[in-house]
């Protein structure tokens, strides 16, 4: 099952990038390689729940575009800095951020989400916490009111 | 009407990847410049890339240019994770309003 998943995500990846879907030659090709890829995968044993988070794939696609707007917010409070005529606007701080997200994948998400969102990146990854650089007290302050880490816990249920 | 969104998108993602150079060079350290630096790859890269999808005609050109902003957005925060672990670890301590004010 996850093996085909793969093997359905690399087939749409060639399509996409050759685009010769008239060529039944070509087509055919690209259909033998993916297969033998997921295949070679599958002998690796490499297909699995960390490689291929199938599971939690409907409330990931729901997440992405809550993502994409609060990027979207948190880069324009960052240009409203850089654009500030006074240095005064902005006050750094490193801190400390539980999470008890524990799936790899869920981890790596939150982590990831962190450092996309201008105003915080994520210094290091330790068990049980995050070590995150703000910004400011409020990109501080919007981390540790823990709306992020509880929508990728409700994605990390989901994919039980 | 869809003629215009590029003429709209464009300039903003170059606005904003020009704030993202000017922040780099007005920020006090190492960790804060992260933050500027973070806003070129997020959004300058998703306007400038949203910008052109109305001028392509191809689909395939179209998804390429969905796939590129997919990798960035993947790959750019991990590596913006593994440079700032990297000075964590070599004990760069982050300016802050406080050390200012003590010296």
């Amino acid at each position: 099952m996850r093996a085909f998943a793969l093997f359905l995500a690399l087939f749409t990846f060639w399509v996409c990038l050759s685009g010769q879907t008239d060529s039944t030659f070509l087509m055919g090709i690209g259909l033998a390689c993916c297969g033998f890829t997921a295949w070679l995968c599958t002998r690796l044993e490499i297909v699995g729940d960390e490689g291929q988070p199938t599971r939690g794939l409907l409330s990931f696609l729901v997440y992405i575009p809550w993502l994409v707007w609060q990027v979207v917010l948190a880069n324009i409070d960052v240009v409203r800095r850089v654009w500030s005529p006074t240095s005064t606007s902005i006050d750094p701080r490193l801190f400390e951020l539980e999470t008890e997200l524990r799936h790899p994948v869920a981890r790596t998400l939150y982590a990831n989400s962190i450092t996309l969102t201008p105003g915080t990146v994520t210094v290091r990854c330790e068990e049980g916490h995050f070590i995150v650089h703000a910004l400011t007290e409020g990109a501080e302050r919007a981390l540790l009111g823990g709306d992020m880490e509880q929508r990728i816990r409700q994605m990390e249920e989901a994919s039980r | 009407m869809i003629d215009t969104i590029p003429w709209i998108l464009l300039p903003l993602g170059g606005f904003i990847a020009l704030t993202a150079a000017i922040g780099v060079l007005r920020f006090p350290d190492f960790y804060s410049r992260l933050h500027p630096a973070g806003t070129g790859d997020t959004l300058a890269q998703l306007l400038v890339l949203l910008g052109l999808l109305p001028l392509v005609t191809a689909w395939e050109d179209g998804a390429k240019l969905v796939m590129v902003t997919v990798l960035l957005f993947v790959t750019t925060p991990t590596a913006t994770h593994a440079i700032s672990q990297a000075a964590h670890l070599e004990g760069l301590r982050p300016w802050t309003r406080k050390e200012e004010s003590d010296g």
